[in-house]
């Protein structure tokens, strides 16, 4: 009842703080100087005049993109544990939640990595800051997910995502791109769930974020399925149930056999067959990805227009990756020296 | 080659003349008499000599060829030989910048696919790190004919004129997939690219290190991360082999293990972007068209030095 007096009390701190971290999110004007960056040094220069100041001083050169990449994702780490260590209660527990989503890729990194015999000393610094767990150096030691579940996950955040997906089969590619799937999955309704329940204007952002996440990742497994081994009954336990198209647009795409299908099923539903409209493949198209992106992008940006609510942090840190990627595009399109799409990035503000 | 003509009148003094002999041009003459030149079979002898037919000989049936004739009328001056065999460079020349250029362009895409990929799908997703370390095996392997003969250098009357006198033989590259590509995952979109593969062989194969020539052959690249330069290597030169890194089979559906674990592209996952797929095309296109350059530059080494020895023997004939 009336959460709009109460709120302030316990995260107005941490609310005030990210609309200030919102502010220092790229402009257009600062893309249109990042594109015209002849080399990574280029690049460096510019961003020292953003919000980002001087984060990539004391790296040796030759710059690389996986040395920016690795800054770029150390600024928001700091900012994002900083309002963790900050937050009470219901708050603690979003951004726990929004944290899952980086162990889920961290626990799939390492047990790929060691897959194709790389060591584990050398796959944790890969891993993504926010996403660490105390049992995670000890993934090396399972070779299937029964023991991934019995000997890492189960004192984790993770365990009750992992419960859908146990088997007794030894990991290799396919299991392990189906475990990073069904814990995706797990994890997206349980937050759906809590959203929820949260109610109010919280409920009513990120219901919606949540819905289109469910909804890309069902589109996008399908898309990307075919031609390779996954059958399609495997293919529908991975699709994600808390978005538009359950129960009925789910079950087309499970049918689905080719592009054109996918695009038939997302005639049905306004807001996606926009979307794939105009995308494909061909120079200069949109790529429908790139259209996930971008929509993403518009609807994170709308949950700024809402106060008193939890989908402000959720939008920040989505907005801050889409950022990233932005920085990380460019510098690759400068440093292979191919400019040709370099303005594919999303602008956000 | 060698013409034969096929007389049904009465045998002239021509007939099983012509048959052991090299017939090279039939001409009229200014007198209007037919007159033939051909050359005797004497291999180490480039004589040529002059006959002509008695009036009243037919020729129901000949086998011409125009483009023969000039060639003909070339093989009848080392001068003009020369000039043949300069245009005959040019060609391979050109031939081999275009197919340096499509490599260049082809590299190119296959890298910006490549980051494409990784805009998608996450930096750490498509890095380094993915790969195979330790029983890493190359897909495709190159196979060396050294005998010089018929894979790619065209045959013509000339070349074969000329084959006594080369001095070297010049070894063809052709390439082979490592083992039987009949099972392998299908990748869809794979462009239908003119491949010398599906062989399977395990002798006689010399295998090269394709990674290295690809590194070298990469050439607009200066600014390459370490990522990406292993990436490449990689990316072109390396399969999955048995999996006995984690214990042993995962089945995918009855597929022998074997097949299953060709795609390099699953060191990626299952569910990879499009793009990814299509760097993956590109780069195996590029591994193809490194092989023809190479086959090019040696048909062009061995057409400069055939073009050494007829200008020396050009130059003793008129000394001489």
């Amino acid at each position: 009842m009336m959460p709009e007096i109460s709120f302030n009390i316990d995260h107005g701190y941490l609310e005030g703080l990210l609309r200030g971290f919102k502010s220092g999110i790229l402009k257009q004007a600062d893309y249109l100087n990042l594109i015209q960056c002849e080399t990574l040094d280029d690049l460096k220069l510019h961003l020292q005049s953003t919000d980002y100041g001087n984060f990539l001083a004391n790296e040796p050169s030759p710059l690389t993109v996986s040395v920016i990449d690795d800054k770029l994702r150390e600024k928001l780490v700091i900012e994002v544990e900083h309002m963790r260590n900050h937050a009470l209660e219901p708050l603690s527990t979003f951004l726990d939640y929004v944290k899952y989503s980086y162990m889920i890729d961290n626990v799939i990194l390492l047990i790929t990595g060691t897959l194709h015999g790389r060591p584990i000393h050398e796959l944790l610094p890969k891993c993504h800051p926010l996403g660490t767990f105390d049992q995670l150096a000890a993934i090396n030691l399972a070779n299937t997910s029964i023991m991934l579940y019995n000997a890492v996950l189960v004192d984790t955040p993770l365990a009750p995502y992992i419960k859908d997906c146990i088997s007794a089969e030894d990991l290799d590619e396919m299991n392990v791109e189906i475990i990073r799937n069904t814990l995706y999955k797990s994890y997206l309704e349980d937050f759906y769930n809590f959203c929820k329940k949260q109610g109010g204007a919280t409920a009513d952002v990120m219901c919606e974020a949540l819905a289109f996440d469910a909804d890309r990742r069902a589109f996008i497994i399908t898309i990307n399925s075919f031609g390779t081994e996954l059958s399609k009954d495997d293919r529908m336990k991975l699709y994600p149930r808390c978005g538009n198209l359950y129960p009925t647009g789910l079950k087309m795409l499970g049918e689905c056999d080719d592009y054109e299908q996918v695009k038939a099923v997302a005639d049905y539903y306004p807001q996606y067959k926009e979307l794939f409209e105009n995308s494909g493949s061909n120079p200069g198209e949109k790529t429908l990805e790139d259209k996930f992106f971008e929509h993403e992008v518009k609807l994170m940006k709308k949950a700024f227009m809402q106060q008193f609510q939890f989908g402000v942090f959720y939008a920040y840190i989505r907005l801050k990756e889409q950022e990233n990627r932005n920085i990380l595009w460019i510098g690759e399109c400068v440093a292979q020296r191919h400019r040709a799409k370099i303005d594919s990035y999303i602008p956000i503000f | 080659f060698s013409f034969y003509l096929i007389i049904d009148s009465k045998p002239q003094n021509c007939s099983y003349f012509l048959k052991f002999n090299r017939l090279l041009l039939i001409f009229d003459d200014i007198f209007g008499n037919s007159r033939f030149i051909y050359q005797k079979l004497d291999l180490d002898l480039d004589l040529y000599y002059c006959g002509h037919f008695s009036r009243d000989f037919r020729f129901p049936y000949i086998l011409p060829a125009s483009d023969s004739e000039k060639k003909m009328r070339m093989a009848l001056s080392p001068k003009e030989k020369l000039d043949e065999k300069v245009l005959q460079i040019f060609d391979a020349l050109e031939e081999l910048y275009k197919t340096q250029e499509r490599l260049e362009q082809v590299m190119k895409d296959g890298f910006f696919n490549m980051s494409r990929a990784r805009y998608s799908m996450g930096l750490k997703r498509v890095s380094a790190d993915q790969i195979l370390e330790a029983e890493m095996r190359a897909n495709k392997t190159v196979l060396i004919c050294e005998d010089g003969s018929p894979v790619s250098i065209e045959e013509n009357f000339i070349a074969s004129l000329d084959k006594i006198n080369a001095t070297e033989t010049s070894p063809m590259f052709t390439l082979h997939q490592a083992t039987d590509s009949a099972e392998a995952t299908p990748v869809p979109e794979i462009t239908p690219k003119p491949k010398d593969d599906v062989k399977e062989s395990e002798t006689g194969l010399r295998k090269r290190n394709l990674g290295e020539d690809l590194s070298k052959l990469s050439l607009k690249d200066n600014d390459h991360d370490e990522s990406k330069s292993d990436k490449e290597k990689n990316e072109t030169s390396s399969s999955k082999s048995g999996k006995n890194v984690v214990g042993d089979h995962g089945d995918g559906g009855g597929k022998s293990e074997e097949a299953k674990a060709k795609n390099p592209l699953n060191l990626f996952g299952i569910l990879v972007s499009r793009e990814l797929r299509t760097s993956q095309n590109r780069f195996e296109e590029a591994v193809s068209l490194a092989v023809q350059i190479s086959n090019l530059k040696q048909q062009l080494r061995s057409l400069q030095s055939q073009y050494k020895t007829l200008r020396n023997a050009a130059t003793q004939s008129t000394c001489t």
